[in-house]
């Protein structure tokens, strides 16, 4: 059985999503439950924080396509951060940085929130 | 001059040992650097530093023709563009040409036009990797042959730099290509892990659906496949509208390989509407599925490669979806096997237990079903001291719909016998009842007879059952029971039943029996025939009934080689001697 947690905490008006363990087909329907509750509570700038998160299969991949356009739709975005090199070359070989900002500190990402206003 | 050295010797050899140190550090450069791009920036800058030249041009080789690897100045070219320059291998020999002497051999004014006049071959020892192409030199002053030589062995060095580093690049593509596919098969490797755990239909259906967005950015796709025979779409993303059953059906049945929606003729409204961009078929046995796919959300096109790993992905699927309908099938067919054991524990209940046994009678009964359930019936009701009802039957086909119909006619028997009707009179009540409860194409054979226990008259009436055999103990031929009418429920009582009767004298046997005796096969599909079973009577008719059915239950069996195609019933009634 794989690991996989979430927690989430707030910068502002800014959630972020802490994710660790393996997010793969098992573990992906949590991180949709998780992103879905954010959108449902009009929460649509999302940090996904990757610091412990130690593999990630497509399905996993799959979620952040399937709600990157709800949320951009609405007004925000889902950034990416704080990815270890292993997980990043997954992103970075399926072409996830041409529409995913991917950015290596967590505090960039909020930056990159603000400066938008 | 001191050391002999005139003013011009001396910066000559400046010039020299500027040049020297020159192609030594930018050859040491261009070695190490693997990166095409910064080798060609050097070679231009270089070039048109050195020679005083506002513009200069790489054309590099692909295949069998040129394009533009980099441009420095007004060229009017881009990078990338491909250009007509004659054949590879040509304009080689040469140190360098005259970009007007080119342009004349190849009848075009391709390089004189963009104001480009000296071109250098860059080759390595093996092959021609393309030109350096430069501009006039500011003032339009003619190039020094040292100016010359000196790009010459600058294109020499950078020639093998821009071979190094085109390889590397190739190598660096082809590794990610590697890793990406690595990639890919982890995730159909993960997959059908996943897949194999799962049961859930839906939850199938969900990871597929990720794997799709996130391996290769797909935000629009159906899935179609065939359930009971009819073309169902059993997942889809993002689409409008509804397609029609005919076009399903077109799709499902027409693509053998990957189509494109615009290759598809008539076009079908719904995948053009959502810009369905290609079907990849499925196959899996005998059966097929669709997979249709939107364009990607990064806009790249879909390689061969994309679409196997489409195939397989979309097959991981198809089969894991197949294996939950099975699943589900065989759930189905164990729950119904525990309903028919529950049937057979009531059908069982129905026969008589214990059988009543009169003095003076003995009584012996078996019923063989060919399933868990039948439609053979055998019953003996003893309803006050005096009387003793003994009946048989067999209902046309087997299984459930045989038994409902059995358990019919067995809570009419036990209704009618306490009520001392003569047998013919209730024959024809129940033939009416069985004709208005069933469907034509339903009969019961039927015999029943009631015995009386006083003076042992044996009344009985025979609805088109096989005739049971009375084997006398003082009469070598057996006598046949036929009187009564036709099969009850197939027809209403118009004719009315007959009534028959015999004396049973002490030692006289009743063998009663069913078609599944009577008509059990052997292996050249003779039948066992009701001769034999008169036969096998007469033959033990000094021993019990138990023993002249075991007797005949041995022979039966033997015949068949214990391969009954039919229930099995046979119902004995011997008086004592």
């Amino acid at each position: 059985m794989s690991t996989f947690q979430i927690s989430n905490r707030k910068n502002g008006d800014i959630v972020i999503l802490d994710i660790s363990g393996e997010l793969d087909a098992h573990t992906a329907p949590s991180l949709e439950e998780a992103i879905t509750g954010l959108i449902g509570q009009n929460e649509h700038r999302i940090i996904v924080n990757c610091t412990s998160l130690e593999y990630i299969s497509s399905a996993g991949l799959g979620v952040f396509m399937a709600y990157i356009e709800d949320v951009r739709e609405l007004g925000g975005d889902i950034k990416l951060a704080e990815m270890k090199p292993s997980v990043y070359n997954v992103f970075d070989l399926l072409g996830f940085p041409t529409l995913y900002d991917i950015l290596e500190k967590e505090t960039e990402a909020v930056a990159k929130f603000n400066e938008n206003d | 001059m001191k050391d002999g050295l005139s003013d011009k010797q001396n910066k000559d050899n400046l010039r020299s040992r500027f040049e020297l140190k020159t192609l030594l550090d930018t050859s040491r450069l261009l070695i190490e650097s693997h990166d095409p791009d910064f080798v060609m920036n050097n070679l231009l800058l270089i070039t048109m530093g050195k020679l005083l030249s506002l513009k200069g041009l790489i054309l590099l080789r692909e295949g069998n023709s040129f394009y533009v690897a980099g441009t420095k100045g007004s060229t009017g070219l881009k990078k990338g563009q491909s250009v007509l320059m004659g054949k590879p291998d040509q304009f080689t020999e040469n140190a360098w040409y005259k970009a007007a002497d080119i342009d004349k051999a190849l009848n075009t004014d391709f390089l004189v036009s963009k104001g480009l006049c000296n071109v250098f071959p860059i080759r390595t020892s093996s092959s021609h990797i393309g030109y350096l192409c430069i501009g006039p030199k500011v003032g339009n002053n003619e190039y020094a042959p040292a100016e010359l030589e000196f790009i010459e062995n600058l294109v020499i060095i950078s020639a093998v730099a821009i071979s190094n580093s085109m390889l590397v690049s190739k190598l660096r593509d082809t590794n990610r290509e590697l890793d990406r596919k690595v990639q890919e098969l982890n995730t159909l490797f993960d997959i059908s892990r996943e897949f194999n755990a799962m049961v859930d239909r839906a939850q199938i259906l969900n990871v597929f659906k990720f794997s799709l967005m996130g391996q290769m950015f797909i935000r629009k796709f159906f899935f179609l496949m065939n359930m009971d025979g009819e073309p169902e779409v059993i997942i889809q993303q993002g689409l409008k509208g509804l397609i029609s059953t005919e076009d399903k059906k077109r799709l499902i049945s027409a693509a053998d390989e990957v189509t494109l929606t615009e290759e598809i003729s008539p076009k079908i409204d719904y995948l053009t509407e959502n810009d369905i961009h290609a079907l990849v078929p499925l196959r899996f046995q005998d059966e097929t599925a669709i997979l249709g796919i939107g364009i990607r959300a990064n806009k790249q096109a879909y390689s061969q490669s994309d679409f196997n790993y489409l195939t397989s992905l979309g097959s991981l699927a198809f089969l894991s979806v197949q294996k939950t309908f099975l699943l589900e099938a065989r759930i189905e067919k164990e729950r119904l096997a525990e309903e028919l054991n529950i049937a057979r524990t009531i059908q069982n209940a129905l026969f008589p237990n214990p059988i009543p046994a009169p003095d003076d009678y003995n009584i012996a009964a078996t019923n063989v079903p060919s399933r868990q359930v039948g439609g053979d019936y055998y019953d003996v009701i003893r309803p006050n001291d005096r009387h003793l009802y003994v009946a048989i039957a067999d209902v046309t086909g087997k299984g459930i719909p045989a038994s409902l119909l059995m358990a019919n006619l067995q809570a009419m028997l036990q209704v009618l016998a306490p009520l001392d009707l003569p047998l013919d009179q209730s024959t024809g009540k129940i033939n009416d009842i069985i004709y208005k409860n069933t469907p034509s194409d339903k009969f019961i054979s039927f015999f029943w007879g009631c015995l009386d226990l006083e003076d042992h008259t044996f009344y009985y009436c025979n609805a088109g059952h096989n005739p049971p055999v009375l084997v006398r103990k003082d009469a070598d031929e057996p006598e046949l029971l036929t009187d009564g009418g036709m099969l009850l429920g197939a027809l209403p009582s118009m004719m009315p039943y007959v009534q028959g009767s015999v004396k049973l004298n002490e030692g006289d046997c009743i063998t009663m029996f069913t078609d599944g005796v009577s008509e059990a096969m052997d292996e050249e599909e003779n039948e066992y025939g009701e001769e034999r079973i008169a036969e096998l009577s007469a033959n033990h008719k000094s021993e019990s009934a138990l023993k002249i059915m075991q007797h005949i239950l041995k022979d039966v069996r033997e015949f068949c080689n214990n391969d009954y195609g039919d229930d099995l019933t046979m119902l004995l009634l011997q008086r004592n001697v």
